[in-house]
């Protein structure tokens, strides 16, 4: 079902502001003094959820599994050169426990819809804030069962990374020219995904940004170091 | 994405039906056969492996090894050289169907298992599935969906735009056409499925029985509030009959051997899983249709301390006339041996003590504690023990 909302979400943005080149919308509780950015501790990183599409020329988003399975590489490539460009030590994730109620698997779900409320009552698109978070409260937490994904003593911080793209077909190309002939505009591919950044002692998300984009491509490593500059660009620095 | 491949899916077994019965019992591809990864299909077939993955590790997934096993090999049987290409998953879901995915996936829902009537009813639903997999319908279903579609979802994008709600109209539109594509493929998987059917001697009119069956559950339904899409698109139930008894004489002169039921091995296996699988049949407060599946149950032969167990539920759930009694007399039955599922003794309890037979009611708690001492509700047993014996 949270699967779902991601795609949703993207589609109102696109339809809302589909001459917008790039955006980003972040919250960021090292700024408002919520949390405290540590002076200590790694960095693990989770599976970055990658999904690449082919947008054929009826608008259907045809899933390419090449792409994909590349660009989970490039990202994971680029998210970890980035982070520890800020300092920071970087763990990879290693799943031990893979029975179905085991935490590692509970926590990666529960991180897929804590991430999708974010994106939908807290990002923008005001029909959908909730009276819970009036005035842009911000108390989104995996709880802290999350401390159940430390590998060690050093893990401080928990990182998730979504990333959906899109490329336009040949056919999809020509539609877009064809229409715009016409003076209709229909988008072409497009970019957008979230980073959260969760305190694995207490489960609170402490760093969220969200980014949406019609450039940019990640089926390279120079296109996903550059998407992915942007995703995380303001990431907080280790002090 | 995911709700759309199970949409998709969830037609193979529940499509209308179509008259046509040209067909082809040959398989579209060698086994271990994996489609080029850049190509559309494959991609198709990533998002199955992707959706596999999630299967693993989902709470909805059946694990009883016995059960699991004796699945495994009965779809390796029918599916021959394709066996180890094929992996079958037990859904605990109460509704009836079964799916297969591209890459081999096959689902096998809770709520057959508890219909089939034996080894060759629930072998015909696998070939079935098996056939739909050989022919590799679902792959030219999704290319017939991405052709269809573009129009209704840009309706879908300005819909979102100017209402903020995304109401996926096209998978509508395109599940309509799915439907209709769909009434050969349907028809070529019940053919070509009876033939792997009975190259293994399960007897080909089995899948008609089923399917009558099937009819008689939803004619008993009063409420026709059905939640499964099986049930809302059927119209063409008898010609879909006809066809397949046709058939399946033709088979039986071709192969008189092709008689086997397998009633006895089904029964055993499902007798050890009986009350896991019964528990969401019940949820569904479907009271009619549960009846006739108990009905069922006791022609099949399941172990009759458990069939009383459930009737008990369901009588206490419908809360109709006479029905407190009902149920402590279904309950009761269910105690007679050691067998029966411990918390008819705890429901015992509960209906005594409403009706005020405080003896009654503390005895059965008393029984149940001793049989459940660490049940997640022994506190509230306790109370309600403590509190039988201060009257």
């Amino acid at each position: 079902m949270t699967r779902r909302i991601l795609p949703i979400i993207f589609l109102i943005f696109v339809t809302l502001q589909a001459s917008g080149c790039a955006t980003t919308r972040s919250v960021n509780q090292f700024e408002t003094g919520a949390a405290q950015v540590a002076k200590t501790g790694n960095v693990l990183l989770m599976p970055a959820d990658v999904e690449l599409y082919v947008l054929t020329a009826t608008g259907q988003l045809q899933p390419n599994a090449e792409w994909t399975t590349n660009a989970r590489g490039f990202i994971d490539t680029a998210v970890r050169e980035k982070i520890a460009s800020l300092g920071y030590a970087v763990d990879a994730f290693n799943l031990t426990d893979n029975a179905p109620d085991s935490d590692q698997i509970q926590l990666q779900k529960l991180h897929m819809a804590v991430g999708s409320s974010i994106l939908q009552h807290s990002l923008g698109m005001g029909a959908q804030a909730l009276p819970t978070k009036a005035g842009g409260k911000f108390d989104y937490s995996l709880g802290s069962q999350a401390r159940s994904l430390k590998l060690n003593a050093q893990s401080k911080y928990g990182l998730f990374v979504y990333f959906q793209d899109s490329y336009s077909s040949g056919g999809r190309v020509a539609a877009q020219i064809g229409l715009a002939l016409l003076g209709v505009g229909i988008t072409g591919g497009q970019q957008a995904g979230f980073a959260s950044l969760v305190d694995l002692d207490t489960g609170d998300v402490v760093w969220f940004n969200f980014l949406h984009s019609m450039v940019g491509d990640v089926r390279n490593q120079k296109g996903a170091d550059s998407s992915i500059g942007k995703l995380l660009n303001e990431f907080p620095a280790r002090q | 994405m995911y709700k759309f491949l199970i949409t998709l899916f969830l037609t193979s077994l529940t499509a209308s039906y179509g008259l046509s019965a040209e067909s082809s019992y040959t398989p579209e591809f060698e086994p271990d056969y994996r489609p080029e990864i850049s190509s559309a299909e494959g991609g198709f077939w990533y998002m199955s492996d992707e959706l596999e993955k999630k299967i693993q590790t989902s709470p909805y997934v059946i694990r009883e090894p016995r059960l699991n096993e004796y699945l495994s090999n009965l779809v390796c049987q029918l599916a021959q050289d394709y066996c180890k290409n094929i992996r079958v998953y037990v859904i605990d879901n109460p509704l009836f169907n079964a799916s297969m995915y591209p890459n081999g996936m096959m689902h096998v829902h809770s709520g057959l298992l508890i219909r089939v009537e034996n080894e060759a009813q629930l072998a015909a639903v696998i070939s079935h599935e098996i056939a739909h997999y050989l022919r590799a319908h679902h792959v030219k279903r999704y290319q017939r969906l991405n052709k269809g579609r573009g129009l209704s979802i840009i309706f879908d994008l300005i819909l979102a735009g100017s209402t903020g709600v995304y109401l996926p109209l096209s998978d509508l539109g395109a599940y309509a056409d799915a439907m209709a594509f769909s009434r050969k493929h349907e028809t070529e998987a019940d053919l070509y499925g009876a033939r792997l059917l009975s190259e293994m001697n399960y007897d080909p009119q089995a899948s008609a029985e089923l399917w009558a069956y099937v009819e008689r559950e939803r004619e008993a339904d009063q409420s026709k509030n059905d939640r499964n899409v099986f049930f809302a698109s059927h119209p063409a139930m008898a010609d879909r009959n006809s066809i397949l008894t046709d058939a399946a004489s033709k088979i039986k002169q071709e192969n008189p051997a092709a008689n086997e039921l397998g009633s006895e091995r089904f029964k055993q296996v499902i007798s050890s899983v009986y009350t896991s699988m019964m528990k969401e049949q019940l949820a569904l407060q479907e009271h009619e249709q549960t009846a006739e599946v108990l009905a069922r149950h006791r022609s099949i032969g399941y172990p009759e301390t458990h069939i009383s167990y459930f009737e008990g539920e369901l009588y206490r759930q419908r809360k109709g006339e006479g029905d407190i009694e009902n149920a402590i007399n279904a309950y009761t039955r269910s105690t007679q041996d050691m067998n029966g599922p411990v918390a008819a003794h705890r429901e015992l309890g509960y209906l005594y003590m409403k009706s005020k037979q405080s003896a009654l009611a503390l005895t059965s708690f008393e029984k149940y504690q001793q049989l459940a001492p660490d049940a997640s509700d022994s506190k509230m047993i306790d109370y309600y023990i403590t509190t039988l014996r201060n009257q």
